[in-house]
């Protein structure tokens, strides 16, 4: 009887240490879909501070409908408007206190620009933008972007306003499931109550080391340029690069291996994060949040992959490089550190687009969704979801030429190789 | 009201049986029973000095102190020799250094250290972290530098300190008495420093001020030394310093003019140096000592923590990284007491009250602990080499043979020495200051320049997959400015406090009673603790986010702090213990005579 209280016991203790200090990834991400997030607002606004004129005149202007102030907005920020049309009739959602899923946020934008008219209501925007820095699954567009705040601040405008402008530009990515009036699953969870684990797989057999999925992928998530000086050696960001390994017995051609975060089930950057800007969201991505970053660059060392770039210095965009950035994404300020996000907008559209003819999204869809699938010419890189056994990524993950990178690690990415066969 | 009755009638036996002794002693002799006794321990010790001339400075800072303790005795065996009743505490008076030009220079060059050192920072905050050799992994750079590696110097130094004063006090080593309050100040300025580096490294200090106490997670390494080492470390050894420092700053503030005299009665706190205060002293701080010495391990194996368990840097991921993380910062730490001590006895002349055999005990603990770095170094190198991982054995080669061989084998070789000089002192029953002074900062160069070498390659050189080479990369001057500024820190403020304040402790003799009972006190006392353990618990437990429903933040915001707090309180009640006013005179003041 002692024995088994004492083994019991043990096993408790044992379990909880385990918990605190070595957590497997979904039992700390795992979000509740029904809890009320921090922060939702009220049915009723404050209506305090409004917006400086300057910032509000391009907003104002040609505000046809609630949502018509985006599109303006958008093009006043040099950017471009949202590529997924809008339906004409726009239904208007009434604000409940339920979750805070993009639905609501929708519902209650919408709502306020009803009250307030044109005019945009800093305080209670900046609210909105609080808690949507808040939402742990969308990592990319949670800090101001640093186009944004220089094109507002120019008119002199708060930095408040600024944050609530783009907590309202980014709301509007999300209009066309809201609008339709589907209602979109809530964070962490795919259609119909399923789970996305987002995953990659490389077929080495097919990469021609092209370099294209690393240019795009610079295009596409704003992954800053620095100058050619030998003091930014090191020090430029790069999400996706090409590593070349080469087996010196065999003479062959040296092995390109395009080269994302590996978005590691178990992450050991994610654990040492001494502020949780950096977790394991619901969907398997290995996600930070830039505007919790602290800058101590802990997660940096404990990657074993180098896959985490900081951001050395103020990044800079000459001339025209500032309107081919991609209003998508948010720009880093100095200071954080970024890494790849498995192309999170995109995958948020496409679900967003999916849940408009509810349905989750196809594996057609998903497949070369990320920018450096969708750029590399051999179709190399494959995305998906892990949890469909049926998908395409899935097969090649179960592929018999498929590896992991240190895999001894026991970090189990969500990244596979497919081993080269073909002779070089 | 029934305790104040109980009081005089349950202590009064306690302490008249302690001073039993001393009154049927004084009894025969009389009223000049004091003088005598004092004379006879003057007649050994002299004795003593001419059989061992070597330790005659310490036997003749004993003598010095003894009056003291003749008159702290007296009110108990001979009360008609004592008229004033504030005669004890005046009688510890010594008088404040007087340095001359060498300490205003040696003032003049930190603060003007200091001073550049700010202004590299400035520079660092407008430029961003560009300015330092400091570059991505995976792309031939460290994340991690210099920073670090004084973050975790300087946390080390503070180890010495602290262990110095408690282990004189636990163990009851005379020798490393008269060090005590250097070694805590060194402890304090060390660790104010080193906290400081933190915001430094941070590519957003105003973020982390802002949001490490808000968010801090435990399961992240850095919780222990943001947390433990800056709330119940730094806050221990402040209760520590404080507390003892109260019988000189009452001391003091009966002299001092001026400003400063509030600063001293303050500290003093209505310390009136009666029996009762001191035998509280006496099992508080033997209580705090005996409470310090394991945290000591725990913060310094914490710091050794956020290298030893990343499974993805090799070179780091090492069993052994928590426990020599504690002897190396006992081997700098030491080696730091010896160079300081003995340049503010120096500075200060205090020849007369710092003993060589203070230092020769000092020398004695460094040699042992060289030697065990040096162990620990030979089975780190060992395991590393033999049949190791092969990015393990990269980082091995790197270090002994490779690019960083140099610093590596200086390391050696310092350790070595610091080792084998103290040693053969010892064998030889000799004392050189000099020498010591030299180990001692060849241990404090082996223990930056091993920071270094552990922080360093093994993010350049460490890498599992074939990422680009290391790059050429060397100390920004922007970073060595703020580290000489570190320094400056330091120093100044030690200096500063030499000036203002006698930082050789008077020495108290052993309490001649036990501290008189006082339920009030105690139970204020015990409630503190509870207390203070609940909000401990309850902080620790949210910043775990054991309450917060699987959400990324604790569900109390600011919890860390609460944690933090909860430490702080924890060890306050150990200076509520002594602060509190008792309620009446204690009649223990009053000589009990039969």
């Amino acid at each position: 009887m002692r024995m088994t209280l004492l083994h019991r016991f043990s096993t408790w203790v044992g379990r909880w240490f385990t918990r605190w200090f070595g957590a497997p990834s979904d039992m700390l991400v795992s979000l509740p879909s029904g809890a009320p997030r921090a922060l939702l607002p009220e049915p009723v606004m404050p209506h305090g501070v409004h917006v400086a004129p300057a910032v509000v005149a391009p907003v104002a202007a040609p505000a046809a409908s609630a949502y018509g102030s985006d599109a303006s907005m958008l093009a006043a920020i040099g950017a471009a408007t949202p590529s997924v049309t809008r339906p004409a009739s726009v239904a208007t959602p009434s604000v409940t206190a339920a979750p805070l899923t993009l639905s609501t946020i929708e519902a209650a934008r919408a709502e306020w620009m009803q009250v307030d008219g044109p005019t945009l209501n800093a305080s209670s925007l900046a609210v909105v933008a609080a808690a949507r820095a808040d939402l742990p699954s969308t990592p990319a567009i949670d800090s101001v972007p640093e186009l944004t705040r220089r094109a507002m601040l120019g008119s002199a405008a708060k930095a408040g306003a600024a944050v609530a402008v783009v907590g309202l530009v980014q709301l509007g990515r999300s209009v066309p499931a809201a609008a339709a009036g589907h209602e979109l699953p809530p964070i962490g969870e795919g259609h119909g109550g399923r789970r996305h684990r987002w995953g990659m797989a490389i077929d080495l057999d097919l990469c021609t080391a092209c370099n294209a999925c690393t240019v795009a992928c610079r295009e596409e998530n704003n992954v800053p340029v620095l100058s050619p000086d030998e003091e930014n050696d090191g020090a430029r960001p790069e999400w996706m690069s090409i590593l070349w390994r080469e087996d010196e017995h065999s003479g062959a051609l040296p092995e390109a291996l395009p080269f994302p975060c590996q978005h590691c089930e178990d992450a050991p950057c994610t654990k040492v994060c001494p502020v949780g800007a950096t977790y394991k969201d619901a969907e398997g991505v290995t996600a930070q949040i830039y505007d919790r970053c602290i800058g101590c660059r802990y997660c940096m060392v404990a990657c074993p992959y180098g896959r985490r770039s900081f951001n050395w210095r103020e990044p800079q965009w000459d001339g025209n490089l500032v309107q081919l950035l991609n209003p998508d994404v948010a720009t880093r300020p100095v200071g954080v550190v970024e890494k790849c996000t498995f192309c999170h907008h995109r995958v948020q559209r496409a679900k967003e687009v999916a849940a408009l003819e509810d349905r989750g999204p196809s594996d057609a869809e998903m497949k070369h969704l990320t920018a450096c699938s969708a750029a590399c010419p051999s179709h190399a890189i494959t995305f998906g979801d892990l949890a469909d056994p049926t998908t395409e990524v899935s097969r090649q993950h179960r592929d018999p030429r498929s590896f992991r990178l240190l895999e001894h690690l026991g970090t189990k990415p969500a990244v596979a190789y497919l081993k080269r066969d073909r002779k070089a | 009201m029934s305790n104040s009755t109980d009081k005089p009638t349950e202590s009064a036996p306690a302490a008249s049986s302690e001073t039993v002794i001393d009154s049927s002693n004084t009894e025969d002799a009389g009223s000049g029973g004091a003088s005598t006794s004092a004379a006879t321990v003057e007649r050994i010790e002299n004795s003593d000095a001419k059989l061992e001339p070597a330790a005659r400075s310490l036997d003749s800072s004993i003598a010095a102190a003894d009056p003291g303790d003749a008159t702290a005795a007296t009110p108990a065996a001979a009360p008609s020799t004592t008229t004033d009743p504030s005669e004890s505490v005046h009688h510890h008076v010594q008088p404040l250094p007087r340095p001359g030009w060498p300490w205003a220079l040696a003032l003049f060059i930190a603060i003007v250290a200091v001073a550049f050192g700010v202004y590299c920072y400035t520079v660092q905050v407008r430029e961003g972290l560009i300015v330092t050799d400091h570059r991505n992994i995976g792309y031939g750079g460290a994340a991690w530098g210099l920073y670090i590696a004084f973050y975790v110097f300087f946390v080390g130094v503070s180890f010495a300190g602290i262990s110095v004063a408690a282990l004189g006090r636990l163990f009851n080593i005379e020798a490393l008495k008269p060090l005590a309050r250097l070694a805590e100040l060194i402890t304090i300025t060390a660790l104010l420093v080193g906290a400081s580096a933190i915001p430094i490294d941070l590519g957003r200090p105003l973020d982390g001020i802002i949001k490490l106490p808000r968010f801090a997670n435990p399961r992240s390494p850095f919780f222990g030394t943001f947390t433990l080492v800056v709330a119940g470390y730094l806050f221990s050894s402040m209760v520590f310093f404080f507390l003892s420092g109260r019988a000189d700053a009452a001391a003091t503030a009966k002299t001092a003019r001026g400003p400063l005299k509030l600063v001293y009665k303050l500290w003093a706190s209505g310390y009136q140096d009666t029996p009762a205060e001191q035998a509280r002293h006496h099992r508080i701080s033997y209580i705090l000592a005996l409470t310090i010495l394991p945290l000591l391990v725990v913060a310094h194996s914490t710091l050794g923590f956020i290298f030893g368990i990343q499974a993805g840097r090799p070179g780091w991921y090492s069993t052994l990284q928590a426990p020599s993380f504690v002897i190396m910062a006992g081997v700098s730490g030491i080696g730091m007491v010896i160079v300081v001590t003995a340049a503010i006895r120096k500075l200060c002349n205090l020849y007369d009250r710092i003993p060589d055999a203070s230092l020769q005990w000092l020398g004695n603990l460094l040699w042992v602990l060289a030697l065990v770095y040096l162990y620990f170094m030979l089975v780190e190198e060992l395991t590393a080499t033999y049949a190791g991982p092969e990015a393990d054995r990269h980082v091995a080669h790197a270090l002994t043979e490779g690019k960083f061989a140099p610093m590596f084998w200086i390391v050696v070789t310092c350790l070595f020495l610091t080792f084998l000089v103290p040693f053969i002192l010892y064998l030889r029953k000799k004392v050189s200051v000099r020498l010591l002074v030299v180990v001692g900062l060849l241990a404090n160069v082996a223990a930056v320049l091993k920071r270094v070498l552990l922080i360093v390659p093994s993010q350049t050189d460490g890498a599992m997959l074939p990422v680009e080479p290391p790059l050429p990369l060397a100390p920004q001057w922007v970073e060595l400015g703020v580290i000489v500024g570190m320094f400056g820190a330091v120093t100044a403020l030690i200096l500063i406090f030499v000036r203002i304040f006698p930082i050789v402790p008077t020495s108290h003799p052993e309490p001649t009673m036990k501290p008189p009972r006082d339920n009030l006190r105690a139970a204020v006392t015990v409630t503190m603790m509870v207390v203070a353990t609940c909000i401990t618990a309850l902080g620790l437990a949210d910043s775990f986010r054991l309450f917060s429903n699987d959400e990324i933040d604790p569900r109390i915001p600011y919890s860390p702090v609460i944690f933090a707090s909860g430490v702080i309180l924890l060890f306050g009640s150990a200076a509520m213990y002594e602060l509190f006013p008792s309620r009446r005179v204690a009649p223990t003041d009053k000589p009990v005579t039969r």
